[in-house]
């Protein structure tokens, strides 16, 4: 398979249910989505032209930011017009494969944790959180301090005042948190994104998300309001998004080519 | 993709004090930032590595970019990472960024340093609770 470049290499987004009857849009390149069969799971895939997909290429652009960027948003599109027609396990981003069988036998191989992985998603979505300390309203000044002494005390109770302030938010993050919690599956928290990525200055709080049965989905939007309003009232604003395939929800299913039996 | 919702009520600037969360296509529609989108599909997600035919090894690269991107900044301070300043990935200024042969010698460098603090601190890079 070394000698001779391949001109067509495969693309899988993520796993289905073998019923699976969606409509979806194109994926990588522009390319069409089929149902790739499994047994009783599907495999979304797309055939793509190796000279604009295949190894090389991604080798070339893998560190290419509007390449990865382009290529990062087709494979998010087409799982979440998955998510929102049936349930679907994510795959990683890259995944490329010489054909169909190569997706075929890796993927059978490990038949049983992927129906596993699926089993846990199934009837499930995932919604984001994500809370921001808002800017402290700006403590009106009480003229000029007559001294040095009161310009020094005056710091220190405006400094201890922001503390308090930090704590107070802080302890209202992790309780909204364990209330979503409470209403959601399973929740995982992650590391605050960067403010470069995110484009945010206020520093970010929370990062976290649920894995939600789509029958409780008006429940916690309903929680999500009133914790926002409390949240608001402790100088935190709350960000909620989703419906999301439940990407940060298939981790105990990684496989390995160790664990493939290939 | 399908229709729109009047719940996406979100503008990209910074929020205004408001009484209330805010949804981001909390609906039927998601208006995902494009951090929110990265940060998944590249971070999360079902890794399947069969080392047959063409599954890519060489996107360890991308892959650490990604990690040091969403780790916290303090983090990336702690490992003496700077970079990302004026990095056309996250700046979106891809026409002032630095060439791809000085970046590739950056990421290859950064690479490394990994390495040397993954030897030391064993894997506890970026992830501090994959699960709950």
């Amino acid at each position: 398979m070394t000698a001779t470049p391949l001109q067509q290499v495969v693309h899988a987004y993520g796993v289905v249910s073998a019923e699976f009857r969606g409509s979806l849009p194109s994926g990588l390149g522009d390319a069409p989505v089929e149902v790739f069969s499994l047994a009783d799971l599907g495999v979304l895939v797309s055939r793509l032209d190796a000279a604009s997909f295949g190894e090389a290429v991604w080798q070339m652009h893998g560190t290419d930011p509007g390449w990865v960027e382009r290529v990062a948003g087709q494979h998010h599109r087409v799982l979440q017009a998955a998510v929102e027609q049936g349930d679907v396990l994510p795959l990683r981003l890259p995944g490329i494969y010489a054909d169909t069988n190569a997706v075929g036998s890796v993927l059978a191989g490990q038949l049983d944790v992927l129906r596993g992985a699926f089993a846990r998603v199934r009837g499930r979505v995932e919604l984001g959180a994500k809370a921001f300390a808002l800017a402290e309203p700006e403590q009106p000044e009480a003229g000029r301090p007559a001294s040095g002494r009161d310009y020094l005390l005056g710091r220190a109770a405006a400094g201890a005042r922001r503390e308090h302030a930090r704590d107070r938010a802080n302890a209202a993050v992790v309780a909204a948190h364990e209330r979503m919690a409470a209403l959601a599956a399973s929740a995982v928290t992650n590391p605050p994104q960067d403010a470069a990525l995110s484009g945010r200055r206020e520093p970010m709080l929370l990062n976290a998300a649920y894995l939600v049965p789509r029958a409780s989905l008006d429940d916690v939007v309903e929680l999500v309001e009133t914790l926002g309003a409390d949240l608001a009232a402790d100088g935190v604003a709350l960000e909620v998004s989703g419906p999301w395939p439940p990407y940060n929800f298939v981790a105990e299913a990684d496989i390995t080519a160790a664990g493939a039996d290939l | 993709m399908s229709d729109n919702t009047p719940e996406q009520y979100r503008s990209g600037s910074p929020p205004a004090r408001r009484d209330g969360p805010t949804f981001v296509g909390t609906g039927r529609k998601g208006q995902e930032t494009l951090a929110d989108i990265l940060e998944r599909v590249l971070d999360k997600g079902i890794v399947i590595v069969g080392d047959i035919q063409v599954r890519l090894l060489d996107i360890e690269l991308l892959t650490i970019k990604i990690r040091l991107m969403v780790a916290s900044v303090e983090r990336a301070k702690e490992m003496g990472i700077n970079w990302w300043e004026g990095d056309p990935f996250v700046s979106h200024q891809v026409d002032d960024g630095p060439d791809r042969a000085e970046l590739q010698n950056r990421v290859g460098e950064l690479e490394q340093r990994l390495a040397r603090i993954e030897g030391r601190e064993t894997g506890e890079v970026s992830r501090t609770e994959r699960r709950a």
